[in-house]
C-alpha cells in the first residue's frame, strides 16, 4: 500500500517538504484546483515524492455551465499530462443554490438523483480522459437512500468513468450522525484502490461531527481500518492521511508512523 | 436533463439561511450557521481568534442579510462588498480595519487559481482618499507564497465602483513598494 499525504496550497508547501524529508511519503495528493495556476513543470520540480495524485474540490461538475466545465478540464488536463497522477479525485456535492453560493459543499439528495449523476459523470470523466474516484461524504443526516446504496449503484455501474475513493473517516463521522454503519461500506470499499482517513471532531456547540482534519486519526478510524485489511493489503492501495489545519509536523508524522505500522503488522506475510 | 439538487423543504432551508433567518429548535440550522458564517467571516477577514470572531459575528450576520437581499456572489469579492456596506452602516471607520479586510481581498484574489495566467496584479484602495494602495501579486511557483505590497498609485489611475482593479502590466517607476 501506498501512503501519501494531502498538499491543499501553496501555503504548505515547506511543511509537506518537510514531511517528506523526515519521513517516507510515497505520494502527495494535490488539491489540484490550488495548483493550477502554477505551470506543471514548475510543481513537479518541486514535488518532494516521486508519485502524485489529484483531487478535485471546485470543479463543480454537477451545476458548472459546459464551457467553463471544458476550460477547466483542459487546465486539469495540462497538469495530469506532465504529472501523471496515481488518480484523479472528485466529490459528488453542490455549491450553490440558486444564484448564492454555499460557504461549503453541500451533499446531494440521492433519491431519484442516478440518471442525472450518471449523465453528469459521463461527460466530466470523458472531459478529464480519467475515470474519476468520488470520495464519500461526511453525511450529517439520513437520507431515505442511503449514500452507501447510491455509491455502491454508481461503482457496479459507471464502472469505466467512476469509482469511489473511499474515506475511512467519513463513513464513521456519518455513523456518528445517525447514518449507515462504517462496516456497511465494506463492499463499496472491496471495489476501490484509493482511500482517504482523517481526524474529525465534534465541536462543542454543535451536535454534529465533522470532518474537522485537524486532530490524530481516531482509535475508531484505526479499527476500521484493521477491519477492512484484505483492502489494505493491496499493493496498489493507496492511503492518504489527511490534515488541513492544525498542522503540526511532529503530529501528522505520527499518523504516518501509526498506519504504516498498522500496515506492515496486517500485510506481512 | 435537469434535476432539482435540493428537495423543497431544503430550499427554503438555504433562502433563510442566507438571509440569516435560523429555525428555533433546528440543529442543522445551528451547524450550517456556524460552518457558513466562520467559513466567510474568515474569508474576509483572515485567522481570527475566539474572542475576536465572537465580535465580529454579529456584525457579520448582518452584512449577510444585505449580501443574501442583494444577491451578492460569494466569491473573493465579498471582502469588498463588505467594506463597501461597512462603510455606510459606519462600521468600518478606521485605516487599520480596511487596510486589513482590503489585503485580505487582494490575497484571496491572487491565490486563487482559476484565473488566467496572464493576470498578475490586483490592486485595492487601502482607505479612501488615503495616497497608499494594496497590491497583491500572483505566486509563480509553489515555494513562494503570493506577495501583497502597499504602493503608492500610479498617476491617472482609475477605480471601479467597489474600489479595485486588475492590471496585466505594471509600471514599476514611481512605485514605493512595502512589503505587507
Amino acid at each position: 500500500m501506498f501512503i501519501g499525504i494531502n498538499w491543499t496550497s501553496s501555503n504548505t508547501s515547506n511543511l509537506i517538504c518537510e514531511i517528506a524529508k523526515n519521513i517516507k511519503v510515497d505520494f502527495c495528493e494535490l488539491l489540484i484546483d490550488n495548483f493550477l495556476l502554477y505551470e506543471p513543470e514548475v510543481i513537479k520540480e518541486v514535488l518532494p515524492t516521486h508519485k502524485c495524485a489529484f483531487h478535485i474540490m471546485h470543479s463543480h461538475f454537477l451545476h458548472r455551465d459546459l464551457n467553463d466545465l471544458i476550460e477547466y478540464a483542459n487546465r486539469i488536463k495540462k497538469a495530469a499530462n506532465i504529472l501523471e497522477p496515481i488518480y484523479i479525485s472528485d466529490h459528488i456535492g453542490i455549491f450553490e443554490h440558486g444564484k448564492r453560493r454555499f460557504p461549503i459543499m453541500q451533499e446531494v439528495t440521492y433519491d431519484g438523483f442516478f440518471e442525472f449523476f450518471k449523465q453528469k459523470a459521463y461527460i466530466w470523466s470523458e472531459l478529464l480522459e480519467y475515470r474519476i474516484y468520488y470520495e464519500n461524504y461526511p453525511s450529517f443526516e439520513p437520507q431515505p437512500l442511503r449514500q452507501v446504496e447510491f455509491l455502491s449503484q454508481v461503482q457496479n455501474e459507471l464502472k469505466t468513468h467512476a469509482n469511489i475513493l473511499f474515506d475511512f473517516s467519513n463513513a464513521i463521522i456519518a455513523e456518528k450522525n445517525g447514518c449507515e454503519k462504517a462496516v456497511e461500506w465494506k463492499e463499496v470499499a472491496l471495489k476501490t484502490k484509493h482511500f482517504h482517513v482523517g481526524g474529525y471532531e465534534k465541536p462543542n456547540n454543535l451536535n454534529y461531527y465533522l470532518d474537522s482534519h485537524n486532530q490524530a486519526i481516531s482509535d475508531t478510524s484505526l479499527k476500521l481500518l484493521a477491519e477492512f485489511e484484505n483492502i489494505l493489503c493491496n499493493v496498489d492501495s493507496t492511503l492518504t492521511i489527511e490534515r488541513d489545519s492544525n498542522l503540526k509536523i511532529k503530529d501528522w508524522q505520527e499518523d504516518i508512523k501509526m498506519v504504516r505500522g498498522l500496515n506492515n503488522v496486517l500485510c506481512s506475510y | 436533463m435537469s434535476y432539482v439538487l435540493i428537495n423543497p423543504h431544503r430550499a427554503n432551508f438555504y433562502d433563510n439561511l442566507f438571509l440569516g433567518i435560523p429555525e428555533p429548535g433546528n440543529n442543522l440550522s445551528r451547524l450550517y450557521a456556524h460552518r457558513f458564517e466562520a467559513t466567510f467571516l474568515k474569508r474576509v477577514m483572515g485567522a481570527l481568534n475566539t474572542s475576536e470572531q465572537s465580535r465580529y459575528e454579529s456584525v457579520f450576520r448582518d452584512f449577510l442579510i444585505y449580501a443574501g437581499n442583494k444577491n451578492l456572489t460569494m466569491d473573493w469579492k465579498l471582502g469588498l462588498y463588505f467594506l463597501d456596506w461597512g462603510k455606510k452602516v459606519n462600521f468600518v471607520k478606521n485605516i487599520k480595519l480596511h487596510s486589513l479586510i482590503a489585503s485580505q481581498a487582494a490575497y484571496r484574489w491572487v491565490n486563487t487559481s482559476y484565473r488566467d495566467l496572464d493576470e498578475r496584479y490586483i490592486m485595492i484602495s487601502d482607505f479612501p482618499k488615503l495616497p497608499y494602495w494594496i497590491l497583491g501579486e500572483r505566486s509563480k511557483h509553489p515555494l513562494q507564497p503570493p506577495r501583497l505590497f502597499k504602493v503608492k498609485p500610479i498617476k491617472n489611475f482609475m477605480l471601479n465602483d467597489i474600489n479595485y482593479t486588475i492590471q496585466k502590466n505594471i509600471s514599476v517607476s514611481c512605485l514605493n513598494w512595502q512589503s505587507i
